[in-house]
């Protein structure tokens, strides 16, 4: 009876705190789960990975069609109203988004419905049908995300910068995508040995077991496509946006401003690049320069005058140079481990840790606190290379008239 | 022992349940201000809202923009040298005082040059001394990085001015409690504001490219004459001449204790939070000149309104109805005919006007614009598909609001309407930083923080009837203003014309404050001028054009 009674004591102080398993399907498809009976409800994020190679070159904009062609097109069994009508039916929220490193999908249901959930995802992702009729409205959709006439122009230009030169889709580009395309695209990118499931909310785990059976189980993994040839080694490669002319967005009335964008290098150490997320933003050396970061980039912004470009790129580069000193190392260490626990408010953030665990990009404590202060200024060295940075301005036309180019 | 055991299990099965308002605990402190706390044991860290009431609403047109500055000047950083007297306080202070005399000095100088640009004489002085002043400001502040407290502690703040209220949020690690309560009450004692200066040229630098020119011009023409209608890019000159200590006096009345609620989710529960708060925030003065704002009355009838503007940029339909604010009886039915309309994939709208009839392109809902403290806007915002033209679109939005006037709700529509409130009811509930947002609007917009969880279970009373009476009575047009942005951008125009346009806008949007009123005098002056030569226009407008502050010619 006592040890009854210790374990349901246990149960109840422990349960606030997701419990983190993790199992793989058959088929390939990694699951992770975190149990956390708190509320009635099951969160789910699918996320399948993107390489380069899985857009040829000229058809730049291509997942971002295949995921609109997904939205938009019949499963198997029902039109594509009416997986919306019965997801909105049971209030069950499925998005779609397209994130740097791959496809994303994100799922809330209440855990009372989450078999149907699953199975409406499933049908999206599985059993969609890519409607032909559907493909030159939905490229002319995409091209207006893509183009984001109806944002400010700073947003714009920020939104076009933190793509990389190469990457950024064009009218001609997304012209040139043919139905065979997205489907060859598919076939290459939608298999369950490319995803990663994080699952989290009220369920255990064998039921966690059984759902993801039921529902992407049969997700089968054909014959690898081979990707498209990547670049012949040997021909040297343009660091991304570095040798680019800068962007220019000309929209009457503006402001003149001008925006510098470091994006991380691929191999960069996420240690590093979590210090150096919370060292960057407030160091007086970029005084009167905006500093955000979404991802793995920098955007840095300066209300303009003459003289702005260099203005801008000396005070990165003054960071550059002068680096980082070890009391400033260790009170980012601090800040660090104590805005962890920050990630139990919010939900979101849990499975987002979790996917970064399981994709083998989540800060390991035991590095960051064995990183050195050459290790993390040489690492801002390569951030803030002035190779890397893509510039762009916008502004009134007359006024962007009288910006050199840098 | 045996009652233990069923009370026990009782717990566990009782775990996954949708919250209750009795989760939240209310205490109203000595001084008036609230605290509403929500226990979450299992989290290590802590969310804290602090929900000032009254927001741009009860700016006065001499303060308008006072609460967007309190919230990037307080609220944007947390910096040490705001907070501690000891160091350097009384230097800084007096540093401040110099620095608004500078501006003050300046920001005058150079009205006075526009009468006469030749008296230029004292102007590189000013602009030296304050220079010199801002370096001596500027040594007293932190020079390193992480000098911001919460996120040297590993938190994070933000802040943000509402039509309603302004509310700055916190997040920390729970042992970082009594350091929250301590910079907090500290912050509002002191109110040094010691980057006045910095903030207000940001905000300015922000609000001068103008957002989103259509709702602004909605906003203006539907609710003309208030503060919920007015636009704060056109009060760009007022807030240039507001000064710091202008700004700590607004502060001292807009942030007094009996407008504050203090908002607390997390791992904290009340026994261990409640002393903290009390000894902190219980201890802040009320400022003894307690006006209450009058606010100007809106009517909802006001007639159908209709602007026709080009702003340049696609060619879009916006349809503001006055509705009640959130007190109101009907405004919960209102809410019910938002979602119908416009929430999610398969609601009337986006199905119609989107997927069957493939007139628009875009559609968005929105509720409670730009507040729902008083009288507001449901806003229909919809961008038409390539082919059709607004009055199309418009002639469809106006069959949709009949139909939901006239024609029975089917009931699947009205579940699954229903359905997606509920779950986002729930959504909000689970999440701290909603839930702490949705109580502050409740109490911000409602006067009780309740509402947040009564809507929900009223709106599963609601009857489909009651739904279409209320959208009878307020989504009528004699509560409709309608703005239709037509997409001839200025460069496909004369440039000639094009630029008389801009100087005539300039020219009147300091002198009338009704968008409606603006626009029709615009085009009515453009249609006469064509009547003149080329020649006599270009005389016209470089005299306009004069009329004008050389910054915006």
């Amino acid at each position: 009876m006592r040890l009854f009674l210790l374990a349901c004591v246990a149960a109840l102080t422990l349960s606030a705190q997701p419990q983190v398993q993790r199992f793989t399907l058959p088929n390939g498809l990694r699951v992770v789960h975190l149990e956390d009976h708190e509320r009635p409800l099951v969160r789910a994020q699918i996320h399948l990975q993107l390489d380069p190679a899985d857009t040829p070159p000229g058809r730049e904009g291509l997942p971002l069609l295949a995921l609109q062609m997904l939205d938009h097109s019949d499963t198997a069994g029902m039109k594509a109203e009416e997986v919306d009508r019965s997801l909105e039916g049971f209030g069950i929220q499925l998005s779609a988004l397209l994130e740097p490193g791959g496809l994303e999908w994100r799922l809330l249901t209440r855990s009372r419905d989450q078999d149907r959930a699953f199975g409406l995802l499933a049908d999206r992702l599985l059993r969609s049908v890519f409607d032909p009729t559907v493909l030159e409205f939905q490229r002319v959709a995409c091209w207006r995300e893509e183009e984001q006439g109806d944002s400010p122009p700073l947003t714009r230009l920020r939104k076009a910068l933190v793509q990389a030169p190469g990457s950024r889709p064009s009218l001609a580009s997304l012209g040139a995508i043919t139905l065979d395309d997205l489907l060859t695209f598919r076939a290459r990118v939608f298999r369950p040995d490319r995803a990663i499931l994080v699952l989290h909310g009220d369920l255990g785990l064998e039921q966690a077991k059984r759902l993801v059976l039921l529902s992407l189980g049969s997700w089968s993994a054909p014959e690898p496509i081979p990707s498209f040839a990547p670049p012949p080694t040997g021909v040297p490669v343009p660091p991304p946006g570095g040798a680019e002319v800068p962007l220019r967005i000309s929209a009457p009335g503006t402001p003149l401003r001008v925006q510098a964008v470091a994006v991380q290098p691929g191999d960069f150490a996420p240690e590093a690049a979590a210090l150096l997320s919370l060292l960057i933003p407030g160091d007086p050396a970029l005084s009167q320069v905006s500093v955000t970061l979404e991802g793995r980039c920098l955007v840095a912004t300066l209300d303009a005058g003459a003289g702005a470009w260099s203005l801008l790129k000396d005070r990165l580069e003054a960071l550059r140079q002068r680096g980082f000193t070890q009391p400033e190392l260790d009170r980012a260490r601090v800040a660090w481990e104590a805005g962890q626990a920050l990630e139990t408010l919010h939900p979101d953030s849990l499975l987002e840790g979790a996917l970064a665990e399981a994709q083998g990009r989540r800060v390991q404590v035991t590095r960051l606190r064995a990183l050195s202060v050459a290790t993390l200024n040489a690492a801002l060295g390569l951030w803030l290379d002035p190779a890397r940075i893509r510039l762009g301005v916008v502004g009134d036309p007359e006024a962007l008239k009288a910006v050199p180019i840098p | 022992m045996r009652l233990l055991v069923p009370l026990l299990i009782a717990a566990l099965g009782l775990h996954a349940q949708v919250p209750h308002p009795t989760e939240v605990q209310e205490r109203r402190l000595a001084n008036g201000a609230r605290l509403l706390l929500v226990e979450r044991r299992g989290l290590t860290a802590f969310h804290a809202t602090l929900v000032f009431r009254g927001g741009r609403a009860e700016e006065s047109a001499d303060t308008a923009g006072a609460t967007d500055l309190l919230a990037r000047a307080l609220f944007g950083a947390t910096w040490p040298e705001d907070l501690e007297p000891a160091k350097g306080h009384a230097n800084l202070d007096a540093l401040l005082k110099q620095e608004e005399g500078l501006l003050e000095s300046l920001r005058l100088q150079r009205l006075r040059l526009r009468q006469d640009p030749s008296d230029a004489s004292t102007l590189p002085s000013l602009e030296a001394s304050l220079e010199a002043v801002q370096s001596r400001m500027k040594a007293l502040f932190s020079p390193s990085p992480l000098s911001d407290l919460y996120t040297a502690r590993g938190g994070r703040q933000s802040a943000a001015a509402t039509a309603d209220a302004l509310v700055a949020e916190t997040e920390l690690p729970k042992e970082a409690f009594e350091f929250w309560c301590r910079t907090e009450s500290q912050r509002l004692r002191i109110l040094q504001l010691s980057r006045f200066s910095q903030a207000r040229a940001a905000l300015v630098a922000g609000l001068k490219p103008k957002g989103d020119a259509g709702m602004a011009l909605l906003c203006g023409a539907a609710l003309p004459g208030h503060p919920y209608g007015r636009d704060l890019a056109d009060h760009l000159p007022a807030l240039e001449a507001l000064r710091w200590s202008d700004l700590r006096t607004y502060a001292h009345r807009a942030l007094s204790p009996d407008r504050l609620t203090i908002i607390l989710i997390g791992g904290l529960s009340l026994e261990s939070a409640l002393p903290l708060v009390e000894r902190h925030f219980g201890s802040l003065p009320v400022p003894p000149d307690k006006e209450a704002a009058v606010l100007p009355e809106i009517r909802a009838d006001l007639g159908d309104r209709r602007v026709q503007a080009t702003l340049g940029g696609a060619p879009r339909l916006l349809t503001g109805w006055r509705i009640p604010p959130r007190q109101h009886p009907d405004h919960l039915a209102l809410g019910m005919a938002a979602q119908l309309l416009g929430g999610g994939q398969t609601s009337r709208l986006p199905a119609r006007l989107m997927h069957q009839k493939a007139l628009a392109r875009q559609v968005d809902l929105q509720m409670d614009l730009p507040g729902g403290r008083l009288p507001c806007l449901l806003v229909a915002d919809l961008k038409p598909a390539d082919g059709h033209s607004l009055a199309e679109l418009e002639g469809a939005l106006h069959g949709e609001i009949l139909r939901l006037q006239h024609d029975p709700i089917p009931q699947d529509e009205w579940q699954r309407a229903l359905a997606q409130l509920e779950m986002d009811h729930l959504r909000v509930m689970d999440e701290p930083a909603a839930l702490a947002q949705a109580l502050a609007k409740a109490w911000a917009e409602g006067g009780d923080w309740r509402l947040a969880d009564l809507d929900i279970q009223r709106l599963r009373l609601l009857e489909p009837e009651a739904v279409q009476a209320a959208v009878r009575v307020w989504l009528s047009p004699s509560h409709r203003t309608t703005v239709l942005l037509e997409p001839a951008p200025s460069e496909s125009r004369d440039p000639l014309e094009a630029n008389m346009a801009r100087v005539l806008q300039a020219l009147v949007a300091s002198r009338i404050e009704d968008p409606a009123q603006r626009e029709h005098l615009v085009s009515e002056a453009l249609r006469q001028l064509r009547m003149l030569s080329a020649g006599e226009r270009l005389r016209t407008l470089k005299l306009l054009e004069a009329q004008l502050l050389p910054d915006k010619r």
